[in-house]
């Protein structure tokens, strides 16, 4: 009986393991469509680029850096934050990746976030666009699809 | 009480193993198979001018493991992204100074309750990056 309990806690220890890690890297297609506003944009390394430039302009940003200092001061969380965005961007834009953080409305709960502040969020998104002579097609095509997003931050 | 944490000790150990393996043997995603960066912001001593921004922008971007940077003059903010492996936070801190001229020092903020990323998540990746050796 102890022994069978035991073997039944060892499996169900090491399944929780597995079930824990399970949501990261599974479904991670390369298969990418020539077409995409992925593809269109430049990819995975242009998208991070643009990303670090956004998060630049975002620490650089008094409206709203203050909100991610906390995020800032610790490398991993800075880098959780920078793969959901990247994540995000590629996933929305067509590419290889799968958002794997929290819902927008569940990061965002609690933090009564205003309308100023994503405005700013969305001008420094828009100047790192800029700054990498994104075409107004595909910079309005990718705001359009982080646009819908709004509801689910401001005001939460 | 002995048997309890004999068996206790054999199954940490093999979650632990199973941990050690999964964060070696798994495949990276698109995402997590680029190199991280550091993001740091720094606080001027006085706001520089069109000419001074520029040249510390030009000079930021020269640099080797900057991959972004954002100046701000009217709120006397610079921010930089870098690669921790090729650059370093000291490097960049005298750079600015420089190509500014002016005192620059590590922007403090005062506490947030609410942050977008918990901490947890970042744990789980630091674990994770802690057990990958090959």
């Amino acid at each position: 009986m102890k022994k069978s309990l035991f073997v039944f806690l060892l499996g169900f220890a090491l399944l929780s393991v597995f079930n824990a890690c399970d949501d990261d890297t599974k479904e991670v297609s390369y298969e990418i469509d020539p077409n995409s506003l992925y593809s269109r944009l430049g990819g995975i390394n242009a998208i991070s680029a643009v990303t670090d430039q956004f998060l630049a302009n975002v620490a650089a940003d008094n409206t709203i850096n203050a909100r991610f200092a906390a995020t800032v001061a610790d490398p991993f969380r800075l880098q959780v934050l920078r793969n959901n965005l990247i994540d995000q961007i590629c996933e929305g834009a067509g590419g290889p990746c799968k958002y794997k953080g929290k819902t927008m409305a569940e990061a965002h709960q609690g933090m009564n976030i205003t309308q100023d502040e994503f405005n700013a969020l969305v001008g420094d998104l828009v100047a790192a666009l800029d700054q990498f002579n994104v075409p107004e097609a595909e910079k309005n095509e990718l705001l359009g699809i982080l646009g819908p997003m709004q509801t689910d931050i401001v005001g939460k | 009480m002995k048997a309890f944490i004999k068996k206790s000790a054999i199954v940490l150990a093999a979650c632990f193993g199973v941990l050690f393996l999964y964060a070696n043997l798994r495949p990276a995603s698109l995402t997590e198979s680029l190199d991280p960066v550091h993001l740091k912001i720094f606080s001027l001593s006085a706001a520089p001018d069109a000419v001074r921004s520029e040249s510390i922008t030009t000079a930021l971007r020269r640099t080797p493991g900057v991959t972004a940077c954002s100046v701000n003059a009217a709120a006397r903010t610079v921010s930089v992204t870098f690669h921790p492996a090729e650059g370093r936070e000291e490097i960049i801190t005298e750079l600015i100074a420089a190509a500014g001229d002016l005192e620059v020092a590590e922007k403090t903020f005062p506490p947030t309750p609410v942050c977008p990323v918990p901490p947890l998540s970042a744990l789980k990746n630091q674990l994770l990056n802690a057990l990958k050796i090959f």
